[in-house]
């Protein structure tokens, strides 16, 4: 196992959001995570990232436990987290915002190949590279929240919620570009509401409800499931 | 007032006399201090305690409270020769203690309107520095306005009518005023506030207005403290006022903890007797000759910043003590019972 | 009418204050646009880097370039102990809590140079080829004016490289804007905190030192007031904006020198109020300031 999550229960003071929710990611797996408004999603990869702290519950990543460390060795061990919201520096040019994902690197040439790699991915943050992010499309700086998870080079990719808000062409390209990154290797957290388009490209799946995992399973047979057709496909 | 609330200020009243007759000149200059740092601490309590603005305004507004009623208690003879230039009709003025003091409570409690309608659109740190800010400006026209404040020499020679029996009323009255108004429907709206200004807004509350309300009261009785004050010490200069005054009210309030007004006595009195004392230790000590003024505030300081590490909602933990009642126990109990979250 | 070396007199004057605000106010705004903490033992910095100075003129041989650069170090590192002991262990707590503690840490500051070096002023002489006066053209000043305003803008613009071409420069902004996703994309804010704090008090430090230079004494409260016209300064920039600092700094050194140098003689004793009342405008008409950032987004 990649990521193993075990009983994790995290609370905003006194609210409990997340109440004993159990996950694994293998190594090389696309897994998604759908849930409605307010499920929990966020919250757990929070914990995951270190942001949030979990009353009970450990978070294990390649056999270490890294409930307790601070976010930047997250990052470091090689779980890279795009946020809900895009929460791109709008301040930052595209290129100063891509040097902050690789911040905790220190081989330029790897930085300078990655560069090139998801310039190559999303050609688009090329030509605005000295632009200020915060003058970029809504699409754009959904490309840009992702390259930059990207640019440190991590082992697991945390997604939440990267189709929110964007015209359905863009969400085409956006989920091209999540089955590419597989196909390169990167093992995916996927957070969704769009249950549709994850079940169609996750190996698995799990249904999280009010801070617990209700379902779980392959993401075919949870695509087929009534109850999951019912509450999240429309029918 | 309940039979209960009146048993303990009987009592109260009573330890008072004992006080007046035992205690010598030193202690119960202590003991008005103390009272007027409750005045001090209650009152700022309701600004920053209970509606969540963090004013460091309150040197100003005593400042604004002791000038004024110096000049209105002061004999028309003295105001001929201390100050020669002052309008005629203020110069023959003469008025009761009671009255000029209500009076420099009035003008701070108008300054506060005044500088509330820019200041109260801040929240928080942007308050805090604007209020300091007001400090600065009423120390700058204290300085210049030398007509009526004879500028940086001050005005000395004020009538001594501060006695323990006018701190001890006032300081009831404050106690008692903020106590029904923060248990009124206004101090409910100011905790709503406090808690979420956006969802008190949604709800209908009129944020402005109960801010305004608590930073103007606040500045009354800061006021009123302030003439007291002055006629404690019977000499005010535009420096008595000082940006230390302000931070040892908040260490008093903090300490106490602020949202609860039990809180806010019991850290006025603790943070006026132990520096009080600690002053008296600090001058007779020294190392190796070299005296160690200022030690008092250093630990003064340090014990506020481990009082914001462990243990940020003061001694009271934000809640209000309960005296034991001794009549009617039912209908007593909860009423005082203020919790927070701040 | 005002003449024109007047006018120009004044503002060499302006410049040469402005330049002290500015670069204290650089330290406030960096540290408050990823704390949230209004530093008040800011300005005590600058008293200490004023103190430290005075001691090397006089105890050492060192050359005065020295007597400005050690304190910056010193004061820089003394920011970050500061930081380290009183202000990290409050990361997370309410903005009032920090805020309290600041206040704590600046009478900590100010009494233990009281106790240690006692509350008499002392004078600040620098050496006399510094207080000279130059004439150049129609105005005169001296060259610790040109010294003051020279170094100020060499720093900010050292400074101003640092924050866009270096990692840690570049991590303090974005730090500034979005501090979950700054630590989200795996950068250590400690780290980041630190760099401000040194930054911020070595500019600090600098600035005492011209500070004292001008007033010609020192004494342990010195700091508050720059400290908190520092404040005026960063906020009429726009807090969080270290070119809203800058701007700020000047503005606010010219609007003072302006209404002292330009309006009747008796108001010029109100200056200090002049100061204040011009942040209850400012904030009166743009509550964000000038050059306004996210940093006020929580509102
Ligand atoms: N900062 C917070 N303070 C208090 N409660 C919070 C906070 N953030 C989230 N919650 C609560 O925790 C629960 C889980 O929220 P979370 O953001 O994880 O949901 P989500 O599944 O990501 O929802 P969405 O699809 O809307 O993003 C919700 O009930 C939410 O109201
Ligand atoms: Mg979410």
């Amino acid at each position: 196992m990649l990521l193993e999550i075990e009983n994790l229960s995290v609370y905003y003071d006194s609210i409990q959001a997340l109440k004993g929710v159990s996950l694994q990611v293998d190594e090389g797996e696309l897994v998604t995570i759908v849930g409605s408004n307010g499920a929990g999603k966020t919250t757990t990869l929070l914990t995951i990232s270190g942001i949030l702290r979990p009353r009970r519950g450990v978070v294990r990543f390649r056999g270490q436990d890294i409930t307790t460390l601070a976010p930047h060795e997250i990052v470091r061990r090689g779980i890279s987290h795009c946020p809900e919201g895009r929460q791109i520096f709008t301040g930052l040019t595209v290129t100063e915002n891509l040097w902050m994902g690789a911040y905790h690197r220190q081989d330029r040439e790897g930085v300078a190949r990655d560069l090139a790699w998801v310039q190559e991915l999303f050609p688009v943050l090329a030509e605005r590279r000295r632009q200020l992010a915060g003058t970029l499309s809504g699409g754009e700086q959904q490309m840009l929240a992702i390259a930059r998870a990207l640019m440190s080079r991590p082992k697991m990719l945390l997604l939440d919620e990267p189709s929110l808000g964007l015209a359905p062409m863009l969400v085409e390209t956006i989920f091209e570009v999540i089955q590419q990154l597989r196909a390169q290797g990167v093992t995916i957290l996927l957070v969704e509401q769009n249950a549709y388009q994850a079940l169609r490209v996750a190996d698995r799946a799990y249904v999280l409800e009010t801070g617990s995992i209700k379902l779980s399973g392959s993401a075919q047979e949870l695509a087929r499931n009534e109850e999951v057709k019912k509450a999240y496909l429309g029918g | 007032m309940n039979k209960n609330a009146l048993f303990y200020l009987a009592l109260l009243t009573g330890l008072l006399f004992l006080a007046q007759s035992l205690l010598n000149d030193y202690y119960q200059r202590v003991l008005a201090v103390v009272f007027i740092n409750i005045i001090l601490t209650v009152s700022l309590n309701l600004t920053n305690g209970f509606a969540g603005d963090f004013s460091l305004g309150h040197a100003a507004f005593m400042s604004i409270g002791a000038y004024l009623s110096a000049i209105l208690t002061l004999p028309p003879a003295s105001k001929a020769t201390l100050m020669p230039q002052l309008p005629t009709w203020l110069g023959q003025l003469e008025l009761p203690f009671v009255v000029a003091t209500i009076l420099g409570g009035l003008l701070a409690a108008s300054v506060a309107a005044v500088v509330g309608v820019p200041v109260l659109r801040l929240r928080g740190h942007y308050l805090a520095v604007a209020t300091l800010g007001l400090m600065v400006i009423v120390r700058v026209v204290a300085i210049n306005w030398t007509t009526i404040t004879r500028g940086a020499k001050g005005i000395n020679g004020l009538p001594a009518f501060t006695n323990l029996w006018w701190v001890f009323g006032w300081a009831v009255v404050t106690v008692y005023v903020i106590w029904r108004l923060v248990n009124s429907p206004y101090g409910r709206a100011m905790m709503a506030i406090r808690e979420d200004a956006t969802a008190a807004a949604a709800r209908g509350v009129n944020v402005t207005a109960h801010r305004m309300l608590a930073f103007c009261v606040g500045a009354f009785f800061a006021g009123i403290a302030g003439a007291l004050w002055g006629h404690l010490i019977t000499a005010i200069t535009p420096h008595s006022f000082s940006f230390l005054i302000t931070f040892n009210v908040v260490v008093m309030l903090v300490v106490g903890g602020m949202g609860s007004i039990s809180g806010s006595i019991v850290g006025a009195t603790v943070m006026t007797l132990v520096p009080e004392f600690l002053r008296r230790v600090e001058t007779s000590l020294s190392l190796g000759g070299h005296p160690l003024y200022g030690l008092s505030q250093i630990i003064i300081a340090v014990t506020i910043t481990l009082v914001m590490i462990f243990r940020r909602r003061g001694l009271l933990g934000g809640r209000e003590v309960q005296l034991p009642s001794l009549f009617d126990r039912r209908r007593a109990a909860p009423r005082a019972r203020i919790e927070t979250t701040g | 009418m005002f003449s024109l070396p007047y006018v120009a007199q004044q503002v060499v004057n302006g410049l040469t204050l402005g330049s002290i605000y500015a670069l204290v106010a650089i330290g406030l705004t960096i540290v408050y646009g990823i704390l949230r903490l209004i530093n008040f033992a800011h300005g005590d910095l600058l008293m200490v880097g004023a103190y430290l100075a005075l001691a090397l003129l006089l105890n050492t041989a060192l050359p005065l370039g020295a007597a400005v650069l050690l304190p910056m170090i010193i004061v820089g590192g003394v920011g970050v102990l500061v930081e380290r002991l009183a202000y990290r262990p409050l990361r997370g707590a309410p903005e009032v809590a920090m805020l309290i503690t600041s206040l704590a840490v600046s009478s900590v500051i100010q009494n233990g140079t009281i106790m240690t070096l006692s509350a008499q002023p002392r004078a600040f002489r620098l050496p006399q080829d510094l207080i000279a006066q130059n004439r150049v053209g129609v105005v005169s000043f001296s060259t610790l004016d040109a010294v003051s305003v020279a170094m100020a803008v060499g720093l900010m613009a050292l400074l101003t490289l640092f924050v866009t071409r270096t990692r840690v420069g570049i991590a303090m902004r974005a730090c500034a804007e979005n501090l979950r996703a700054a630590r989200l994309m795996g950068i250590n804010i400690n780290q980041v905190i630190a760099y401000a704090f040194a930054i911020g008090s070595a500019l600090a430090a600098a600035a005492g030192f011209m500070w004292a230079g001008r007033f010609g004494s020192i004494e342990p409260f010195m700091g508050f007031l720059p400290g908190l016209k520092a404040f005026v300064a960063a906020v009429i920039g726009g807090i969080g904006s270290i070119p809203g600092a800058m701007l700020g700094g000047y503005l606010l050194g010219f609007s003072e020198i302006f209404f002292v140098g330009f309006l009747p003689p008796e108001l010029s004793g109100y200056r200090d109020a002049f100061v204040f009342t011009l942040l209850l405008l400012v904030l009166l008409v743009r509550p964000r300031g000038l050059l306004s950032t996210g940093a006020e987004r929580e509102g």
